[in-house]
């Protein structure tokens, strides 16, 4: 869909044909969205179905352009105003494995979790040396959304650890144990944020 | 070459164990973030390797200085010749300019004070403070005594740079300045960084990311070669 629009986008500044459109696409997005020459000619023929694109006919040297129509524009202008609304339940895999090892006697939920931990910790790391290496803004917008993320998903995965092994009952409890002693005694004790 | 070598170190407070057999080397130029939760003994692993607390049993060396057997005086001098500590709270001296508190770890280390001075300058230069020397701290922003606190750490070219939540307390710009301030000392001046820090977006700056738990490492995240 944001493909879509996106080819429609670039062609309210003018009439361009595939070549121009992938080029500036890759520009735009930062190469954050690799696109190959197929998928634009084949969306530029679905929108051209629909009456959103027009084609002007080979230039001199044989390649097709094409122009954005008025209904072209008006989808532009409607996705780019309608918010994208997230599912509230989280249905991600991630959220799921921590679920399943949860409710599994075989799995630990906290070896899931450091191994899931230890995985999006590299990407974040690795992102964040890009980052500070700094760039082009397209680039350095997505890896800053890249960046959120994967910090967004280790604050989820440290908060999922704290609730399992606070968890009456729970397996992991042994672990809760041993930590509150040793929270009791070591210099700084830092409340975590949730707590309070 | 190995800054900071933490071999076998056990820690017990009475009866409750807080470290196990804890091995951490960090060479010059390199930068290693502890993460864990509240008690997981990572607070206590920078403490010993500051020499503020001594283990149960292992070794600490610090630039191949070993601590073991030294009187409280040695360590102090020890920690004086190679370490520089950027903490949360930095209790920069309210009763001095900002320019004599980055000078102040320098005269401590017998440097001349025009060369402190051409130092502590060139410091505050470096933390975008450079016109602030002769201002007293009580006329910065939370923020700004931060990256003073930085600049006093850096202007010592510690071999052994420690911190504990250096960024707890600052908005995120802020933190992310001091976090590259830190960055630019590892990989400028080849300082071996040990940062505490619960917070993921600050710990991803190390190049190796150290998760303790319940007095053991549980595991070690290093960047991607490739993304």
């Amino acid at each position: 869909m944001s493909v879509r629009v996106a080819l429609l986008a670039l062609l309210q500044s003018g009439a361009r044909h595939g070549y121009q459109l992938k080029a500036e696409f890759d520009d735009i997005t930062g190469d954050a969205w690799p696109l190959n020459y197929g998928q634009v000619y084949t969306t530029l023929q679905r929108l051209e179905k629909v009456g959103a694109v027009t084609s002007l006919g080979e230039d001199e040297d044989g390649r097709v352009r094409y122009a954005v129509t008025p209904t072209g524009e008006a989808e532009v202008s409607e996705w780019l105003a309608t918010p994208v609304q997230q599912p509230l339940g989280s249905r991600d895999e991630i959220a799921m494995k921590v679920l399943v090892a949860v409710h599994l006697e075989s799995a630990s939920a906290i070896e899931v979790i450091d191994t899931q931990r230890q995985a999006t910790m590299s990407t974040l790391q690795s992102v964040t040396k890009l980052k500070a290496a700094g760039g082009e803004l397209a680039w350095m917008l997505h890896l800053d959304r890249t960046a959120i993320l994967a910090n967004a998903e280790l604050s989820w995965l440290d908060l999922a650890e704290e609730r399992i092994v606070r968890e009456p009952g729970d397996r992991s409890s042994e672990i809760a144990d041993t930590s509150d002693r040793a929270e009791r005694n070591e210099e700084t004790v830092k409340e975590t944020t949730w707590k309070s | 070459m190995e800054i900071l070598r933490m071999s076998e170190i056990h820690l017990r407070f009475g009866s409750t164990v807080a470290l196990t057999g804890v091995d951490l080397s960090i060479q010059r130029g390199e930068m290693v973030a502890l993460t864990g939760r509240s008690g997981s003994g990572k607070s206590s692993l920078l403490n010993i390797a500051s020499g503020a607390l001594s283990p149960t049993r292992g070794g600490v060396a610090v630039a191949g200085e070993s601590f073991l057997g030294r009187s409280a005086d040695e360590l102090s001098a020890l920690r004086r010749k190679h370490v520089a500590f950027i903490f949360q709270n930095l209790n920069l001296l309210g009763r001095i300019s900002v320019g004599d508190n980055v000078m102040l770890p320098l005269e401590f280390a017998d440097v001349s004070s025009s060369e402190a001075e051409q130092r502590a300058r060139a410091e505050l230069e470096r933390v975008e403070l450079g016109d602030r020397f002769d201002a007293m701290p009580s006329e910065l922003s939370g923020g700004e005594q931060q990256r003073v606190g930085v600049a006093r750490a850096l202007a010592t070219k510690p071999a052994l740079l420690l911190a504990d939540e250096p960024t707890s307390a600052l908005d995120p710009v802020t933190a992310e300045m001091v976090m590259l301030l830190i960055r630019k000392a590892v990989d400028e001046d080849g300082a071996a960084a040990l940062v505490v820090t619960h917070q993921p977006a600050q710990a991803a700056w190390a190049d190796r990311v150290i998760r303790l738990r319940d007095g053991q490492i549980a595991s070690t995240s290093v960047g991607l070669a490739e993304l």
